[in-house]
């Protein structure tokens, strides 16, 4: 029998896992003025701002941790949302991207014995909501089907997804997307221009989707949640049939 | 929110005379530097030992430049440390905070970019307070209304006259193995509050109590419901759930009524402790006259709100979702070999929690639990997840019945009726409401008697207490209780319904 959403709030905590491979601190378009790897600096100042927002829930009882992968894998701590600090990431090296979806996961589970034991949330996880955002330029260097299927493989107690929502960016026109659209199969979206203007559309664009998201978790509507429109220059990619 | 990036703000660093060698130390501090976030409203402190080693003085002074300096917070050099401290009287956006350390004899231009923030403080927030009277059946933002259920009128011998007898019945003998009920007038109080999340979008209540009393059968009916936050109309959804199932008990109850129907019911549920199990309890419900009244007034409750929305173009029946908490109570002289009982038949669909408090009973009284729950609530497996009575499926028999409960005890202090909206920041999970009796006691002696803060702040209301106070006083006082509970991300309506012995001390 279907639950129907009540309406309030509950403990969230954002994943953004975002490439720093050395693609990234490399101008692809001919702008001089802006490397990816700066946009997505600049990004992370701007949603952070958005869910300090006082009048979403999220400012409250939002919590975030930042996943890079470039060289290798690094993760930031978990974090409410009011004590992060934007991080000035740095590009470099191929993109590890498999075992960053196994960092993700390994620290997903962590998170989930934290936000019920240390904090002393119910022994049920109805009040465990995490989501994701992945942001990537490249094709993975490694080896990424198996941390694939360890992400694929993290469920809820019941056996459905853990994730509230999950977003899959693909920056640039020549990024392979049938891999995240398995991890993200009705939300992959992809930016085919990476001018400055572009950019800034983008991380405005995912600011207001995570906002909207939330909020929506929050009241319970999720299946009901506006996406914000896509900025020009960004087009929602299908998985394709297999 | 008027937040802006604001760039141009500094902290200024003036160091004393200084060998290059220590100005390299103190460099490399301020390389690594990372400044705390804090909070409008939230007192900050932030110390930092930026010397060229710790115990030295060459540091002299620090300034806050730009935007920096008029958000409430002042820089200071404290035993040689740099401190930063204050309350903030407004959010802070610093994207690039500049950290210049002007190090003698060379000010060497050295800069390094921080990110400092001091938030908007949720709790601060200016709710706009509009209403929305967009629907005839528009709440107002609060409700608290309080009355005295029983007769306060004393018999000639000076007794009390008892909440339930019939006019003539005298008060039950005292028992000789266990205690009655004492002989008091009970009351009922209660509060309802619009909570942050509506006020804050200027969005009216969607909580919805009611309760009446039947001198003429001595059935006594209260009810709370919860109308979905995201569901357009809930509100009347909520109002209209509450009024049509005590409507309906109370045209059906009536003092025809007896309890005879359910004297088999009753011996097992003596034999069970008052522990009957839920397959038993449905079958009770099911083969009782008792139970088809409950289940009649919970259908009244779903045709009327079906109705209300066939009357109104444009909506679904999930526009008007709420929850439903109610009971149907009274005294029955031949209850628990006619030494007496309460009988409380109950029914319960979504979230909140209800339960029957005797903090007092001991092992001579029946059931001897402290507490007893008068139901399950509904949790999903996601957060915010719950059911409602217009939901699919929610109007078939078998499951109204499996909602509903009966029970009965000699005694009680108190029943309480509450909406999630206060639940959820007393209550660490459903769970404990089904099964944690400390919870139940210490919510109802502590938090509300005393207050809280840990965790939930709440204010002491020894009103509900005061047996001098009226019922319509204990509930304005309840409803300020209820306003300023704090718990972190609780922004929801909040409704509670206490009835009471109002000798309880």
């Amino acid at each position: 029998m279907p639950i129907a959403p009540r309406g309030h709030s509950s403990r969230q905590i954002l994943y953004l896992l975002l490439d720093t491979s050395d693609s990234l601190g490399k101008d692809r378009e001919g702008n001089v003025d802006l490397t990816g790897i700066t946009a997505i600096n600049n990004g992370l100042v701007d949603l952070r701002a958005a869910l300090v927002d006082p009048t979403q829930s999220f400012a409250e009882t939002g919590h975030i941790r930042v996943i890079t992968f470039g060289g290798g894998v690094k993760d930031g701590t978990l974090e409410p949302i009011g004590q992060f600090i934007p991080p000035d990431l740095e590009a470099n090296g191929n993109t590890p991207f498999g075992s960053a979806l196994k960092k993700l996961v390994e620290l997903a589970k962590e998170d989930y014995y934290f936000a019920r034991v240390e904090e002393g949330l119910p022994t049920g996880d109805a009040d465990y909501l995490p989501s994701l955002i992945i942001m990537t330029d490249g094709m993975p260097t490694d080896e990424y089907e198996s941390g694939l299927q360890e992400f694929l493989g993290y469920k809820r107690l019941s056996g459905n997804s853990p994730w509230s929502f999950v977003i899959a960016v693909a920056a640039g026109p020549r990024v392979e997307t049938s891999i995240l659209t398995r991890i993200a199969p009705n939300s992959t979206y992809q930016m085919n221009e990476m001018t400055p203007d572009k950019w800034r559309a983008c991380f405005k664009w995912l600011a207001k989707s995570t906002e909207n998201m939330a909020q929506a978790t929050i009241t319970g509507t999720q299946e009901e949640a506006v996406m914000p429109p896509l900025p020009p220059g960004m087009v929602r990619v299908r998985a394709s049939v297999q | 929110m008027d937040i802006n990036n604001q760039s141009g703000s500094s902290i200024v660093l003036f160091y004393a005379d200084v060998s290059s060698e220590a100005e390299n130390v103190i460099k490399q501090k301020i390389a690594t530097l990372t400044i705390p976030n804090g909070m409008v409203n939230v007192p900050y402190e932030w110390l930092a030992d930026l010397t060229s080693s710790a115990g030295n003085s060459d540091l002299r002074t620090v300034d806050l430049v730009g935007d920096l300096k008029d958000i409430g917070l002042k820089a200071e050099i404290v035993a040689g440390k740099v401190k930063i401290s204050g309350t903030p009287t407004k959010a802070f956006r610093g994207d690039k905070v500049l950290v210049r350390p002007l190090v003698r004899p060379c000010f060497d231009n050295y800069t390094k970019t921080v990110r400092f923030y001091i938030d908007p403080n949720p709790r601060s927030l200016e709710s706009p307070n509009l209403s929305v009277a967009d629907y005839e059946g528009y709440n107002n933002d609060t409700a608290e209304n309080g009355v005295i259920l029983s007769n306060t009128e004393k018999y000639d011998d000076g007794q009390p006259k008892v909440l339930g007898l019939a006019k003539g019945e005298t008060v039950p003998a005292a028992p000789i193995e266990i205690d009655t009920p004492s002989a008091v007038p009970f009351e009922v109080i209660a509060a309802s509050a619009r909570g942050r999340e509506h006020a804050d979008k200027g969005e009216p209540r969607d909580d919805a109590f009611h309760f009446e009393f039947d001198k003429d059968t001595h059935w006594n009916f209260v009810a709370v419901a919860d109308g979905g936050g995201s569901y357009r109309y809930s509100r009347k959804g909520s109002e209209l759930a509450s009024r049509t199932v005590i409507k309906k008990l109370r045209e059906t109850l009536t003092e025809e009524f007896k309890l005879s129907g359910l004297s088999s019911w009753r011996d097992e549920f003596i034999k069970a402790n008052g522990k009957l199990p839920i397959e038993k309890e449905n079958e009770y419900v099911n083969k009782t006259q008792l139970g088809k009244v409950l289940y009649d007034a919970v259908i009244a409750a779903y045709q009327a709100i079906d109705e209300e929305h066939n009357k109104r173009e444009g909506t679904v029946l999930k526009d008007y979702h709420t929850t439903l908490l109610c009971a149907a109570f009274r005294w029955f002289p031949e209850l628990n070999n006619n030494h007496g009982g309460w009988f409380i038949a109950s029914y319960w669909v979504g979230d909140g929690a209800a339960a029957v408090l005797r903090p007092t009973v001991s092992g001579g009284n029946f059931p001897p639990d402290k507490v007893f729950v008068l139901g399950i609530p509904d949790w999903g497996e996601l957060p915010n997840t719950t059911r409602f009575l217009t939901q699919q499926g929610e109007n078939e028999p078998e499951q109204i019945r499996s909602r509903c409960r009966f029970s009965f005890c000699d005694s009680f202090e108190a029943m309480i009726f509450m909406t999630d909206g206060v639940s959820d920041p007393f209550f660490p999970s459903d769970a404990a409401v089904v099964r944690d009796e400390q919870c139940w006691l210490m919510f109802y002696e502590e938090r509300l008697r005393n207050g809280c803060k840990d965790g939930v702040e709440a204010k002491p209301c020894p009103e509900v207490f005061d047996a001098q106070l009226t019922p319509q006083a204990k509930s304005e006082a309840l409803l300020k209780w209820l306003i300023d509970i704090y718990a972190r991300a609780n922004r929801d309506d909040r409704t509670i319904l206490i009835v009471r012995n109002n000798t309880a001390k």
